[in-house]
């Protein structure tokens, strides 16, 4: 499915994939399975924090692809990978918190290239597969896991686990409670990432262009400034015609001169047939 | 020569601001995003909805709140049953009739948001206000300031002035935050949670400036809105505006003591303000001021419930079982489709912001390289088109007589030294050509002119053109301002031409009175005089090209006919002369002919500037330094040249006598001379190949979508096509009731989330940033070859230039036995 996604959520660039790393593509499979390994951003975390992680952290890496407000009431943003690089083939980087994320996800661990703005989708769909598959796991076990986390927990309080025992009634409404913000979540955090990504996909799309527009601005300076120069040479032109006439010099086989000194001069010389030769 | 810095080169700079931190507190975009996909698949539903709900289902039977729904909607509902005392059963089929009513209007909801997100991230880079999020109109401005020549404006015409910028003056603020506390108020339950529909729908509302719907006149408190489900779009917020008009006044305000003064036609742009935790930016101009979303995310979208009324009795009586018994919520059951939009008229929507107005969704254009690519279908609307040459086949456009007549019609060249004569309405015996001038031109009024209309006789024996302007045309005198720029275009063909090219015969009288006439129309566009001829009993149908088409027509109808126009010569001057004298006192058009020529048009004084020769010696030339009028001082120097001047002995060009040089013929020939012309042939002015003009089909593209969606379903097609997606049972959109059911649910939403009718849908936003690329493609793609072709020409005659071979010896090819020369 995520391969999927990629394919649709366009605009972002193509995958890091595509960028010659091998790596990519023997991971494409794991994609729309969920393993143990794949939940270990999330599995060893109290789960009320999960939410406030994964959202917090798509949503920094989201405003970063936007780009930093400058002032508190005027609307300019600043982006991270600064102004148009005209000159440069050197992909834009990747938005803040992106790289820090990537290298903590299977496919790009241990990795030491550095990331790019195109590697946006498929690391943040990536980090949804994680979240999704740490949400199921859970989901599957979920009394098991809320009742070892609160006997756990309850056991550490004062008085431990005599003075705080866990009910079946509260293991049900704690059950209960969570699989309800699981399934909210399972609703929600796919389709908010996509349109969020397609957004940011419009917007980057259109930023080529705007870039483009960019240098094609300080391209005209130079040229304006460049045909300026020649604007000040051609106002010499109709003089320098009328004068280069008389002042041109004659063909080289009448002008009286041995000009490739084999000792014949303009006819004389077997080169030159006509007195308007060029070339004796 | 004169370097002018650019008006815009700077917007960017002066509204950046002073660099502070954001609040802590500002929802970001995410943060919204996730709000409304919430709204439309979450627990939290939409207020609006639980409001229409609960109003559908109440009767006198059953009592259904907006907590019952939101109850229903969160998974809570036994609490509702129990309350109640309801059975098992009832209370399921009361939780079912709210479930899927809730899932309908949702439905719903989700399409128009997305389709906004769509539209709206298609249309956000065409924003022109300073310092939006990709921007594009004020960089493609400031490129087009760059690449212009002065003639663009004679055969191009454009309205919205030039754009420039100013800071924000100091005391804005508190005007600012005043707006904001307006803005605010119409936000319901702020937080997570929060009801926007008021605000998107004043957004919107003001998405094109306050002063268009103004008019003038306050914001009057009883204003009726429409009476159903659309009432938000012709709603007025009175506060939002009253708050919009004083930061506007505050501003037009701070220009009077702006350095350098504003020009006419400069349209000045201030910085673009936000309410980030709003998303809601205001923009001002010297001409309006109004507000936009940063991110579009919210439409506007149909009202479900009216309770106007009981809102009334509320504020006046305050209490809530008596209104209700009085007034009643009502509810709007159904829709309508709205009828597509139309082009938008001068100064209507889009067409009233400075930058855009410029752009061809506001104007036709007619362009003989436009592609007709479009297959015209039902289910799309058409904002832009191509327009056929509307000349006849075999007329062209240009004189020619001999090179490319570069920059020859229009002025491009600025004021230098005052004339030494100063016309006036009589006839004047002073007036000569300057040293650097063919001619000279003498405008002068008369009763009558000869032909009727103006008259551009033959330049006489010193060298002066006389130009006749009659008192009046039809007993109106605003339109003689236009008159006069036709005749200037007589006489900038005449100038260097013998006076035959303007009537010798059809092809040259058609193509005389083309440029003449499309100078004349182009002003009048310029002028906004042009949309308002009412011909055919419609107005602003008349293009430029038309109308000098007509013009044309009519000059030359003693020898044939130009093109193929439907408008009646007779009925267009009569038309010409009206719409002028309808815009008399808002241009300040002339009142008489003396007026009209001691008060000469900016445009005229341009042309009039630009009669004289640019390279001869100890003349001076003074223009703005941009690539176009550049191209135009090189393009006529090299014409100067060629045309005029001896560049080879023998060879003597059009206007050189060939007996002034009788030595010449004892120079010896010169073999290397090319027979082809200098690199002139090479030298035009950017082509102006505009870029296929896109289509704007976002109602296309979701009836496409939808109807995939059926196919998928394995439907057949409905009307419209996403009554497919309303009978599908979504259960993992809503939550559930009891434990019970949470294990099934968990084994199949993988599935509903596979499902390609969901994954389809969800790439609309997609499918929008696919046609958003093409668009810009479109557009950029032309640009840069244009750009190509400019460096190549342009290296051309540089290369050129830098190739003239110099003598080694002076006067070597001199035949020193040529009789003229051995004569003592």
């Amino acid at each position: 499915m995520c391969a999927t996604t990629i394919a649709i959520v366009i605009g972002m660039g193509a995958p890091r994939a595509e960028a010659a790393t091998p790596g990519w593509r023997e991971i494409a499979p794991k994609l729309g399975a969920c393993t143990y390994e794949d939940t270990d951003l999330f599995r060893d975390r109290p789960f009320s924090g999960w939410i406030q992680q994964y959202h917090g952290t798509v949503g920094k890496i989201i405003e970063g692809l936007l780009g930093t407000p400058t002032s508190r009431h005027f609307v300019n943003r600043r982006f991270s990978a600064g102004p148009a690089q005209c000159q440069s083939t050197a992909p834009v980087p990747a938005p803040p918190g992106l790289s820090e994320l990537a290298v903590r996800l299977e496919p790009w661990k241990g990795s030491a290239d550095p990331f790019t703005r195109s590697d946006t989708t498929p690391v943040l769909l990536e980090y949804l597969r994680v979240y999704e598959c740490s949400l199921a796991e859970r989901s599957f076990f979920l009394p098991v896991e809320i009742r070892n986390e609160e006997l756990e927990r309850r056991a550490l309080l004062p008085g431990g686990l005599g003075a705080n025992p866990l009910w079946y009634t509260d293991l049900f409404r704690m059950t209960f409670e969570q699989l309800t913000t699981i399934i909210e979540e399972f609703e929600t955090a796919r389709p908010t990432l996509e349109r969020a990504l397609s957004l940011a996909g419009t917007l980057n799309l259109a930023r080529h262009f705007s870039d483009d527009i960019e240098c094609l601005q300080r391209a005209s300076l130079d040229i304006r400034n460049a045909l300026a120069l020649s604007a000040d040479t051609a106002a010499c032109m109709p003089r320098i015609w009328n004068a280069k006439d008389p002042l041109r010099d004659p063909p080289t086989c009448s002008d009286g001169l041995d000009n490739d000194n084999d000792g014949r001069t303009d006819l004389d010389d077997d080169n030159c047939e006509l007195p308007s030769d060029m070339t004796e | 020569m004169t370097l002018r810095p650019l008006a815009l080169s700077g917007m960017i700079l002066l509204t950046t601001g002073i660099p502070d931190i954001a609040a802590a507190a500002d929802r970001t975009l995410y943060e919204r995003l996730q709000t409304v996909t919430q709204k439309d698949i979450g627990s939290a539903i939409d207020g609006e909805i639980a409001d229409f709900v609960a109003a559908v289902l109440n009767d006198s039977e059953q009592t259904v709140t907006e907590n019952d729904v939101r109850k229903a909607a969160e998974g809570s509902f036994s609490t509702v049953c129990a309350e109640r005392s309801l059975e098992y059963a009832a209370c399921e089929n009361l939780r079912q009739k709210i479930l899927s009513l809730v899932e309908r209007e949702r439905r719903i909801r989700t399409i128009g948001r997305d389709l906004f997100a769509s539209a709206g991230g298609y249309e956000m880079p065409t924003s022109e206000h300073l310092g939006k999020v990709l921007s594009l109109p004020p960089a493609i401005a400031s490129l087009l300031k760059v690449w212009q020549s002065g003639i663009d404006r004679s055969l191009s015409p454009s309205t919205g002035g030039t754009p420039r910028a100013a800071p924000m003056p100091s005391g804005a603020e508190s005007r600012y935050s005043a707006l904001e506390r307006a803005l605010r108020e119409l936000v319901e339950e702020p937080g997570e949670k929060e009801r926007i529909e008021e605000l998107a729908g004043a957004v919107t509302r003001y998405r094109f400036g306050h002063r268009v719907i103004r008019k003038g006149e306050p914001c009057p408190a009883d204003e009726e809105a429409l009476d159903n489900e659309l009432a938000r779009l012709s709603k007025r917020w009175c506060a939002v505006e009253e708050k919009l008009d004083q930061i506007w006044q505050f501003l037009t305000a701070s220009l009077a003591n702006i350095v350098p003064p504003v020009r006419p036609g400069e349209t000045v742009f201030f910085p673009t303000w936000i309410y980030r935790d709003m998303n809601v930016v205001v923009w001002a101009t010297s001409l309006d001021a109004g507000l936009e979303w940063e991110i579009p995310l919210e439409p506007v979208l149909p009202e479900l419930v009216d309770d106007r009324a009981f809102d009334q009795c509320m504020d006046e009586v305050g209490d809530e079982p008596y209104c209700h018994s009085i007034h009643p919520r009502t509810f709007f059951l159904g829709g309508e489709y709205l009828p597509p939009p139309e082009t938008p008229g001068k100064g209507i929507g889009i067409c009233g912001l400075p930058m855009n107005t410029k752009g061809f969704l506001c104007r036709p254009i007619a362009q003989t390289e436009c592609q007709k690519a479009y297959d015209i279908s039902t289910n799309a609307f058409y904002l832009g088109g191509c327009i056929d040459s509307v000349l006849d086949e075999g007329i062209s456009e240009r004189l020619t007589i001999v090179g490319p007549d570069l920059c020859g019609i229009g002025g491009w060249r600025q004021p230098d030294d005052p004339p030494p004569v100063i016309d006036t309405p009589q006839r004047q015996q002073d007036i000569r050509p300057p040293p650097c001038s063919r001619c000279a031109v003498d405008l002068y009024c008369a009763a009558q002119c000869p032909g009727g209309g103006g008259s551009t006789e033959p330049k006489d024996a010193r060298g002066v053109i006389p130009l006749c302007i009659p008192e009046s045309i039809n007993g109106k005198t605003a339109v003689l301002q236009s008159l006069i720029l036709h005749e200037l275009v007589h006489v900038q063909q005449t100038c260097s031409n013998p006076r035959e090219i303007l009537d010798s015969d059809l092809q040259r009288c058609c193509a005389a009175e083309y440029q003449a006439y499309h100078v004349q129309c182009a002003a009048l566009a310029e002028d906004g005089i042009l949309q308002d001829m009412e011909i055919g009993g419609r107005r602003g149908w008349v293009t430029p090209e038309l109308c000098a088409a007509t013009g044309a027509n009519g000059s030359c109808r003693e020898q044939g006919k130009c093109s193929d126009s439907p408008i009646d010569y007779q009925e267009f001057v009569q038309a010409m002369a009206v719409a002028a004298e309808e815009n008399k006192e808002r241009l300040q058009l002339p009142e008489s002919c003396a007026s009209a020529i001691l008060d000469l048009d900016e445009r005229a004084k341009a042309m009039v500037r630009s009669l004289p020769t640019v390279c001869s010696p100890k003349c001076k030339t003074k223009f703005e330094s941009t690539i176009g009028n550049n191209l135009c001082f090189i393009g006529q120097c090299l014409e100067q040249s060629w045309e005029e001047e001896r560049l080879v002995p023998g060879r003597m060009t059009l206007n050189a006598n060939d007996e002034s040089f009788p030595w010449d013929s004892c120079v010896g020939g010169e073999p290397a001379a090319s027979p082809i012309a200098p690199s002139i042939g090479s030298l035009t002015l950017p082509s102006l190949t505009f870029p296929r003009i896109p289509s704007y089909r976002p109602a296309d593209i979701a009836q496409r979508m939808d109807i995939a969606l059926c196919q998928i379903y394995g439907m057949p097609l409905s009307t419209p096509p996403t009554l497919c997606q309303i009978d599908l049972s979504r259960r993992l959109g809503l939550t559930v009731l009891d434990f019970s059911e949470m294990g099934a649910l968990i084994s199949t939403f993988i599935g509903n989330l596979l499902d390609p009718g969901v994954q389809l849908q969800r790439m609309s936003t997609g499918v929008g940033a696919r046609f958003a690329a093409s668009l810009y493609a479109d557009n950029v793609g032309p640009m840069e070859q244009s750009f190509a072709e400019i460096l190549g020409a342009a290296a051309t005659v540089l290369e050129d230039i830098a190739s003239t071979p110099f003598p080694q010896q002076m006067c070597s090819r001199v035949d020193r036995q040529c009789p003229f020369l051995a004569a003592p």
